[in-house]
């Protein structure tokens, strides 16, 4: 909210600089984001009356003027501008004035026509972005004023970030109050009386929801002069806080609303067919509204009716039908209370913030609604004329908001503030609030006053006391170490240690969205797991991840797109998964890597990075807990991953990953050239640890003894090792694979591998008889079992 | 070299002076032969081999060692003590040149290996930390220094936890600025990391002191903002936590963060979920508070939002609010890291740029 200093010194007696108050403002919640001056112009632009206007011989530059300024010669200007008649006020330039703009206005010939100034528009006043024509001005405007004077442009301008629980101060009147409160300056209101009835119509209004609408206002000022233009001085305010000048009824009802806080709206009193009713929509109801919106009323709307209809959205904007034109004759002012949560569930409902349901959301004085009728009709009478008549009400006192009294405890005013504010200061503060302030055993009772929507409870108090003596008062209390439990167990690695892993294993670490591309996704996971978001920012992020997959290949394909070649990167983060008929969140961990094996070097040949890098960092990853030899690979199949590059990790039968190559039609469908590798793992099944358990360490000699084994193709490694570990038992320490051969000397189909099994018992010498026993039992199940045999 | 016997005819002759000129000349000889050997020898085998040949079983030196017993006794004590003398002083120059060679063949396998120091090391290349991780990391430490235990909550929240617990009701106008995205009606994605207060609070009896860092999420995309950032939320809950204790608690923070004395500044604020409120900004790190671009030419940053634990907080998880008093806050991870590294584009930390992404390794 923008607030002219001068309308608020209006309101308000205080003695500090405008800088100050904003300080002030600021240090007691209501945040000054900007105090901007408005810039004065020029000394030397003037009022000029227009005394006549005739067209140019020319006919290029359509008016030649004559101008009074004031002084007993008049002078004459040459105006480019149509909207130029004998009797219009304009501002002018004269000889020497400097435009905001920078330009500087001198004494010239237009095709041979002098002229000795220029009439301005508003925007070369500085006044307004863009601007068509000549800038008008009050019909009655003194020649030769100084516009500065006559727009009352020695000003500065406050800028307030407001909270939502300040309803109170969305108006000058709520700041000149805060005001009071900072400064210990005086209210002063301009006076606003009853004007003299000079009709006696009323309308009969009945509130059918007083819990909606506890009290409505209504005032009908006949014979209004609708086509009346707006003073200079109104014009300007209204501007300054941001609002368009429209017509003189609908600037004054605005006029009012910044000034007062309440919105208002005027009606074609021709146009309301018997009284007025506040209730909800009827099922089926329409209503077009004034910005041409046609709306299907939902029940539970509150609304404003006539005996025909709704005439208007209560509390957000009047309806079109009864809206005023230029052929308005008598008008119908509303000023109403509607209730905050009523208005907001309304203007939610329908999609629609308008300043009024913006201000009766957060809270309109109850009390306000006749005070704001005779200001307004005070305007119009003022501006426009018209035959007032009575200000009727209907009310519904028990439904209007209470200010009850409420106890201040001085024990815990000081227990959360940790620190004593004295007796004496804090009756001053509430007194500064117009708080009603009553002394009790164990502290105060106060009662807010009717504007005061968020005082309901002693917190607000202890707030209000904190936040006018204000915070700098309470010292700052050097931590203090609580003792309390730990949250870390020792057995639980931190997602940290993962992390610091990877990093040292030269991948970067990736942030990336939790919502994802559909496409990218389908591909990923399967099509029954995906979520979506009702209202997602962008059709590609619209599904929440079921894999880390999806955002880290997009970040690869990025820098593969920048030529990065050598990319590795991984993420620790939420998937989102669905879980029976709700959702389940997981935290993984996932790595995408491509391109060379190592970074570029001088003396190694660079080779492509394969299955097997991956795997040793997912094994690296595994290890950490310590029980790596819990975690299986099994070859299977995943709808991203290349067939026979793809392994699923398991541990105690249950899934933990996965890990392989990227198929050839997800690589085409990233467009991306090279093979990429992915793994993704639960991070629980990662940071799971075991308690290191003290074994014995053996001081009798180990034998290794190399075994060359030829099996068929199709028998895994894995199973290789499982024949050999469960037929050499305990006494294998070790079992190393150290080389893998296919080729001359081993059938086709078959491989050669080389396993060192190194044996060793704890408390004893083993014997060439024993372990060559042991041997042949390794060979013989290998036999066996998967029809393996002893390479010759 | 055969057997030694036939290089020796004289030992079978039996002339006793004949023998010891004879037995003389042999002995010089021998040594002056087995110098020049030694002397000319390139390897430490070639040294082997006249040793043998000296001093082996058949050795030259060896034989006339064993024939001083043929010797009459007079002549017997001085040939073998010549003998002898010979035989240590072969075995000197043997050792002597030995160690030389030695020298000289390391000295020469040395000069083989001789490599550029200069030339990079074999590496795998370094990886690095995202900011925003270096920052919540950093953030995590100083509060756990200080007895602050580390929770997390679920990311997709209902509207109790997100809203309505924390006092924000279905009409509360706080709502409209959170900018929510729904799953479903009701189902949320949390737009800010306090319903981990509530959850905490739910489960764990005071006293107690957490924070809990995490991901948040706003319908809202432009320069200044991403849907998707980062949170760390803080909560205290004692019979006697005071607002001096917030104050102390968040200062402590801000200038373990910076490591700077910075001006920490409270202003009252508003959040439904705390009384009294306060925004809390510290003095520009960039203009140390004399104004510039970033500070808007106020000299100040705003950089979290914190209070007092509001009473309807207490009363939805069951709290007493007579008994209890508590502070809760929450700060931007994104924020607090931009100013840490001066990083001047929000956008950037969800690039996932490795040229970026590597400057915090």
């Amino acid at each position: 909210m923008i607030i002219s200093e001068n309308w608020l010194r209006e309101w308000v007696d205080f003695d500090i600089d405008i800088e100050s108050l904003g300080d002030r403002l600021t240090g007691a919640g209501l945040e000054v984001g900007g105090v901007i001056p408005v810039r004065p112009v020029s000394q030397r632009i003037v009022v000029a009356k227009i005394l006549s206007a005739r067209p140019h011989a020319d006919g290029n530059t359509p008016w030649v003027c004559e101008i009074d300024v004031g002084r007993a010669r008049k002078l004459q200007v040459v105006c480019g501008a149509n909207n130029v008649w004998a009797g219009m006020a304009a501002p002018v330039a004269l000889s020497g004035a400097e435009l905001p703009g920078g330009q500087r206005v001198r004494e010239i010939e237009i095709h041979g026509e002098a002229s000795q100034g220029m009439l301005c528009s508003a925007a070369e006043l500085g006044l307004e972005e863009r601007s068509d024509g000549i800038m008008e001005l009050d019909p009655g405007a003194e020649a030769g004023r100084i516009i500065n004077t006559q727009l009352d442009l020695d000003d500065t301008l406050l800028e307030l970030e407001l909270t939502p629980n300040r309803g109170d101060c969305l108006s000058i009147l709520g700041i000149a109050r805060e005001t009071m409160a900072v400064t210990r300056g005086v209210l002063r209101k301009p006076s606003i009386r009853r004007l003299r009835a000079q009709h006696d119509e009323r309308l009969p209004i009945t509130l059918e929801v007083p819990g909606d609408c506890p009290r409505y206002t209504g005032q009908i000022i006949r014979n209004v002069a609708i086509s009346a233009r707006s003073p200079d001085w109104l014009q300007e305010r209204l501007r300054r806080s941001g609002l368009r000048n429209i017509d003189a009824l609908v600037d004054i009802t605005n006029y009012v609303m910044l000034e007062l806080g309440q919105p208002m709206h005027a009606f074609d009193r021709s146009k309301i067919t018997g009284g007025i009713t506040v209730r909800h929509a009827h099922k089926g109801e329409r209503l077009k509204l004034l910005d041409g919106t046609r709306l299907r009323l939902r029940s539970k709307t509150l609304l404003i009716a006539d005996d025909s209809g709704p005439v208007a959205l209560a509390g957000i904007m009047g309806g079109a039908n009864t809206a005023i034109n230029s052929n308005t004759q008598d008008v119908l002012l509303e000023a109403a209370f509607f209730s905050p949560s009523r208005t907001a569930s309304t203007a939610r409902g329908y999609n629609m913030q308008t300043d009024a349901s913006f201000r009766f959301e957060r809270g309109v004085d109850p009390q306000l609604q006749v005070m704001a009728v005779q200001r307004a009709s005070q305007l119009i009478s003022q501006i426009g004329g018209g035959d007032c008549g009575p200000v009727f009400t209907a009310a519904d006192p028990r439904n209007l908001p209470k200010r009850r009294p409420i106890q201040l405890r001085r024990g815990r005013l000081d227990r959360v503030l940790g620190a004593r504010v004295g007796g004496r200061r804090i009756r001053k503060v509430f007194e500064s609030l117009n708080m009603k302030t009553e002394v009790i055993a164990d502290g105060w009772k106060i009662t807010a006053p009717s504007y005061r929507f968020d005082i309901v409870g002693e917190h607000d108090l202890v707030e209000e006391v904190a936040r006018i003596v204000g915070f700098e008062f309470f010292p700052a209390q050097l931590p203090r170490v609580l003792a309390s439990g730990r949250d870390q167990q020792e057995n639980q690695l931190t997602s940290d240690r993962a992390r610091d892993l990877l990093v040292d294993r030269g991948y970067h670490e990736a942030i990336t969205y939790s919502f994802v591309d559909p496409a990218l996704h389908a591909r990923i996971v399967p099509e029954r797991s995906q979520i979506l978001l009702q209202n997602p920012i962008a059709s590609n992020m619209s599904q929440m991840r079921a894999s880390l997959w999806p955002g880290l290949l997009a970040a690869l394909t990025g820098n593969a797109r920048r030529q990065v070649r050598r990319i590795r990167l991984f993420e620790i983060g939420r998937v989102f998964l669905r879980h029976g008929r709700g959702r389940r969140e997981a935290d993984r961990i996932a790595g995408v890597l491509t391109g060379p094996r190592r970074a570029q070097s001088w003396d190694t040949p660079s080779r492509g990075a394969d299955y097997f890098d991956l795997k040793g960092d997912v094994e690296g990853l595994l290890a950490l807990g310590g029980c790596q030899d819990g975690f299986e690979f099994q070859a299977r199949e995943h709808k991203a991953l290349h067939p026979g590059q793809c392994a699923r990790v398991v541990r105690s039968e249950r899934e933990v990953g996965w890990l392989g190559q990227i198929s050839p039609e997800l690589r085409e469908h990233l467009d991306l050239d090279g093979a990429i590798f992915v793994f993704e793992l639960d991070l629980d099944a990662v940071l799971d640890a075991i308690l290191p358990s003290f074994r014995t360490v053996s001081r009798y000699p180990a034998v290794a003894r190399d075994l060359s084994l030829v099996v068929k193709k199709s028998v895994s490694a894995d199973a290789l090792r499982n024949c050999i570990c469960a037929a050499a038992g305990d006494l294998l320490t070790t079992l190393e694979l150290l080389d893998v051969y296919q080729g001359k000397g081993v059938p086709k189909n078959h491989s050669s591998l080389t396993y060192r099994l190194t044996l060793q018992a704890d408390y004893r010498n083993l014997t060439d008889t024993e372990v060559d026993e042991l041997i042949v039992k390794v060979v013989s199940a290998v036999t066996r079992e998967l029809s393996g045999e002893l390479r010759t | 070299m055969g057997k030694a016997a036939p290089a020796f005819p004289f030992f079978v002759s039996g002339f006793d002076k004949l023998m010891k000129n004879e037995l003389g000349k042999r002995l010089s000889a021998i040594v002056t032969e087995a110098t020049t050997a030694i002397a000319e020898a390139s390897a430490t085998s070639d040294l082997e081999k006249i040793r043998v040949d000296l001093l082996g079983r058949q050795g030259s030196l060896t034989a006339l060692l064993k024939s001083v017993g043929t010797l009459p006794e007079a002549k017997r004590r001085s040939f073998g003590l010549a003998v002898n003398e010979a035989k240590d002083s072969v075995n000197g120059q043997l050792e002597q040149r030995r160690v030389a060679l030695a020298a000289s063949q390391r000295a020469a396998a040395v000069e083989q290996e001789v490599i550029d120091v200069t030339l990079p090391g074999r590496s795998t290349g370094q990886g690095s930390v995202h900011p925003i991780t270096r920052s919540r990391r950093r953030i995590e430490e100083i509060f756990t220094r200080i007895g602050f235990n580390v929770v997390h909550g679920p990311e997709i929240e209902d509207d109790f936890h997100n809203f309505e617990a924390l006092n924000i009701p279905p009409d509360h106008p706080a709502r409209a600025m959170h900018d929510t995205f729904y799953l479903s009606p009701g189902i949320v994605l949390r737009t800010h990391t306090s319903p981990v207060q509530i959850r905490y609070m739910e489960a764990q009896d005071p006293p107690l002191q957490v924070i809990a860092p995490g991901r948040v999420y706003r319908c809202d995309s432009d320069v200044t903002h991403t849907p998707m950032f980062h949170q760390v939320e803080g909560l205290a809950v004692a019979t006697d936590i005071s607002f001096a204790d917030l104050k102390g608690v968040l200062t402590f923070f801000i200038r373990e963060f910076f490591e700077q004395d910075l001006p920490v500044r409270f202003r009252p604020s508003y959040f439904p979920f705390t009384e009294p409120s306060a925004e809390v900004d510290i003095g520009c790190v960039f203009c140390k508070g004399g104004g510039c671009r970033v500070c808007q030419q106020s000299g100040w940053l705003e950089i979290l939002g914190c209070g007092m634990v509001h009473p309807e907080v207490f009363r939805h998880v069951g709290i007493d609010n007579d008994q209890y008093t508590g502070y809760a806050f929450g700060l931007g991870i994104e924020r607090l890291t931009m100013l840490r590294y001066g990083v001047d584009d929000l956008r950037l930390f969800f690039d996932n740029e490795i040229a970026f992404l590597r400057q915090f390794s």
